[in-house]
């Protein structure tokens, strides 16, 4: 069930009244419950895998705790590492990996054939994986106790607004607040709405309309000019982050409405003023738990630069597969980790430059200049492709322009669209909301620019039979 | 409060609804589902009909009230529902349904589209929800019963103004349309022969001879004049052999001289400009004259707005059709 989609709006709102309507002990029995057939509307099979992931990494944590030798603990901590790695790796990395054997082969002449699988990944299995992992080495580490309840700790695992995109959240934040009693309260269901709305208006009426130009250019590259392409790239990187950011709001609004608080997972990447800064704000879950699970037990930058360099690499290469099975993905995160290390070699001025400001501007631009240039490899159909269109960028610049069937308004749309969210990121930016901004408005006024906002989404949005419905692009992660 | 704001947004989305949706529908049905005096004899089928078939010229010439309810590529599955559909605001005394669509199944995802004209000026209800349940595959359900969910993307469409419209009739037209242009299409022979197998439309012919019976309305079957490939005709053809299975009357104007091949069509389909349609209305209202007790209405002076229809009608047809 996707969130843009028309069972969702039925969906959510009897989930949530029934929630509120029923007595406080056994709300969140329910929410396991709509979690589990939440999930279950994609294949129902899959849920299976998920209730396996739930009930290994339940009894490792229970091992762990329970036991007291501390080899024991470690053995029951790998087993469930190696467990959900494998389901992982079996569903997301067969493919890949036979297919690497056979171009190795094919290169150094061995008569290899290897044979061709097709393996239907389960939506969101590298997101509830990761979650139940981060729960289960916590509980090795001491960090959290253990949930005795095997479902308490189910509904931690697939509690429903988070579950296939993230924010991928950790058992101190979510386990106890999933399985609390709450009371419905207008003001965080104002909130929540408020925050949902902001979500479909970066997937629904961004990203779905800057995805018909984006794929209409690198769906047919060779026939597009450098322009173009480079045009593309830049309305990908908006979209890529709609796409994404939108998920996530519409998780953080939905859970906030049952009084459930999910972390921030975007904090606008695109001020950034480094690449290693543009982690720090995009995808926000996933990079601590790299920073935590990885990085950190590597050793940090413990070592010296050329040992930070190491760990920086294995990070985002790591990070790059667990994106996609693909060469691209993993040049993509190579890529990003080189970046960074590169950006640690950089001495800092000593002096504090004479324009701060334009200097800030300068480090974003250039920032965002190399973050297209991974977006372009993360967007490609395939690495060669990705080399093929960074090299038509600027041969072809001038060539003659393709046509790419989005009409004037469109763009126009396109374009208003932009500014607006250029707009929300700049006023995020400076540490204000929304909410907060609006709230200061009489309360007409405020009804009224929500009812044109939300009347906007449903005009301007991509959505219902004349368009096909786009999947959230993490879905496939 | 809450309610107050609900309230404000269920009337902006009537009023977005009223604003993105096609005219092509009140354009085409509006009279008919709007009247409240009912019409003598309702003409069903495909383009052929919509093009074909003149209510003004019929109430001219004879003084009937007809109304064309015709619509594109309308298999005669749909034309069953159609019928259902009309009948529940108009009884007519006599159906006259035109089986050119045999060979086409209710099924053909291609025709899909066209039926919105249609479907879109009925008004929401259980007659509607269930015509669109049996007549479209699920997937389709939500565009037919809320149209907004299609016509939401039609904000582009209506700013840079370059709406296009899927049928081109007036209300006072009554449900036709006058395409003009001549194009000659003499390269087809007319058979007798039939096919023997079972053809899609068959069943479609049962059920309206059934949905008719039931409702004490004397059906028509007819087969309009017009380009046809030798299949099609063939179709046509067994479709007067079901007809007469049935017991009910079937006029096959392809056998008959009504029009003139090189100067009566408009396009390569053998779609009928007004000129051929004036011959296919007066031949059409001379049988049904003849075979039916059809009041003459023109002197009652309730039904006055015919003859101001009938004023707007030859003058928009004197406009395109000079000759």
């Amino acid at each position: 069930m996707l969130f843009n989609s028309f069972e969702f709006l039925i969906f959510f709102p009897i989930v949530t009244a029934v929630y509120f309507a029923l007595p406080k002990k056994v709300q969140w029995i329910w929410l396991l419950v709509m979690s589990y057939f939440f999930y279950m509307n994609w294949h129902a099979e899959y849920a299976l895998l998920m209730a396996a992931c739930t009930i290994v990494t339940h009894a490792c944590s229970l091992i762990i705790t329970d036991i007291k030798e501390k080899k024991h603990k470690k053995i029951a901590m790998w087993g469930g590492i190696v467990f959900n790695i494998g389901l992982l790796a079996y569903f997301k990395y067969t493919g890949f990996l036979l297919d690497v054997i056979q171009r190795v082969s094919d290169i150094l002449g061995l008569p290899v054939t290897t044979p061709k699988v097709s393996i239907l990944l389960p939506v969101g299995i590298s997101f509830y994986i990761f979650q139940a992992l981060s729960y289960m080495i916590d509980v090795y580490k001491g960090r959290v106790k253990a949930e005795r309840n095997l479902f308490k700790y189910a509904l931690f695992v697939s509690f429903f607004p988070q579950l296939v995109a993230g924010p991928i959240e950790r058992s101190s934040r979510l386990l106890k607040q999933v399985t609390q009693e709450h009371r419905f309260d207008w003001e965080r269901a104002r909130i929540g709405l408020l925050i949902m709305m902001l979500g479909f208006f970066e997937k629904v009426v961004v990203a779905d309309r800057a995805c018909m130009y984006v794929d209409a250019v690198y769906g047919n590259w060779a026939s597009a000019s450098g322009a173009q392409i480079a045009l593309a790239t830049v309305v990908f990187a908006v979209q890529d982050l709609c796409d994404f950011a939108g998920y996530s709001h519409i998780a953080i609004g939905a859970a906030k409405i049952m009084g459930i608080d999910l972390m921030t997972n975007f904090r606008q990447p695109y001020f950034a003023h480094s690449v290693q800064n543009f982690w720090a704000r995009w995808h926000i879950s996933l990079s601590t738990w790299f920073r935590d699970y990885i990085y950190f037990p590597l050793g940090a930058g413990r070592g010296g630069k050329l040992k930070m360099a190491r760990n920086l690499m294995i990070v985002y290469t790591v990070s790059g597969l667990w994106h996609g099975a693909a060469l691209k993905y993993v040049a993509w995160g190579m890529l990003n980790g080189a970046l960074q290390v590169i950006e640690g070699l950089i001495p800092q001025p000593k002096n504090k430059p004479r324009f701060p400001k334009l200097d800030l501007l300068m480090h974003i631009l250039w920032t965002d200049f190399l973050i297209l240039i991974t977006m372009l490899i993360f967007r490609a159909g395939s690495l060669s492709s990705a080399l093929g269109m960074l090299w038509r960028i600027p041969t072809a610049w001038g060539a003659e322009t393709m046509t790419t069937g989005f009409s004037g308004m469109q763009a126009l749309c396109t374009g208003i669209c932009f500014a607006i969210l250029f707009a929300i990121e700049l006023i995020h930016e400076k540490r204000k909301t929304l909410t907060g901004m609006t709230d200061r408005l009489p309360v007409f006024v405020r009804g009224a620019l929500y009812l044109a906002a939300l009347m906007a989404i449903i005009i301007f949005g991509v959505w219902g039979p004349g368009y096909t419905a786009q999947a959230f692009i993490y879905f496939q992660f | 409060m809450t309610a107050l704001w609900l309230a404000a947004l269920v009337c902006c989305l009537m009023l977005a609804d009223k604003m993105m949706r096609r005219d092509d529908a009140e354009r085409k049905y509006g009279a008919f589902f709007e009247d409240k005096q009912g019409f003598d004899v309702l003409f069903f089928g495909t383009s052929r009909v919509l093009d074909a078939i003149q209510p003004m010229e019929l109430w001219r010439d004879y003084g009937m009230t007809s109304y064309n309810m015709g619509n594109n590529s309308e298999p005669l599955g749909m034309t069953c529902h159609v019928l259902k559909l009309a009948m529940g605001v108009h009884k007519p005394k006599v159906a006259v349904v035109d089986v050119y669509y045999m060979n086409h199944a209710l099924d053909e995802a291609w025709t899909y589209p066209y039926r919105h004209v249609f479907l879109d000026a009925v008004p929401f209800g259980r007659a509607k929800i269930e015509a669109v349940r049996a007549s479209l595959p699920q997937s389709e359900w939500m565009e037919f019963l809320m149209p907004f969910s299609l016509y939401h993307g039609r904000w582009d469409e209506i700013l840079s103004g370059q709406t296009e419209r899927m049928i081109d009739c007036e209300p006072y037209m009554m449900g036709s349309e006058l395409h003009v242009g001549v194009e000659s299409r003499d390269d087809y022979a007319i058979t007798t022969q039939a096919l023997e197998e079972e053809l899609p439309g068959m069943q479609g012919m049962r059920d309206i001879a059934a949905l008719c019976r039931e409702n004490g309305i004397e059906l028509v079957f007819v087969a309009l004049p017009g380009h046809a490939s030798e299949q099609e005709q063939m179709a046509m053809n067994s479709a007067g052999i079901v007809a007469q299975e049935l017991g009910v009357p079937f006029v096959n104007m392809m056998q008959e001289d009504v029009i003139d091949r090189q100067t009566d069509c408009f396009d390569q389909l053998g779609h009928l400009n007004p000129g051929g349609a004036s011959k296919v209305t007066a031949y059409l209202g001379a049988w049904l004259t003849e075979n039916y007790a059809l009041e003459d209405h023109r002197g009652d002076a309730a039904y006055d707005f015919w003859n101001e229809n009938l004023k707007a009608f030859e003058a928009h047809r004197a406009r395109v059709w000079p000759q």
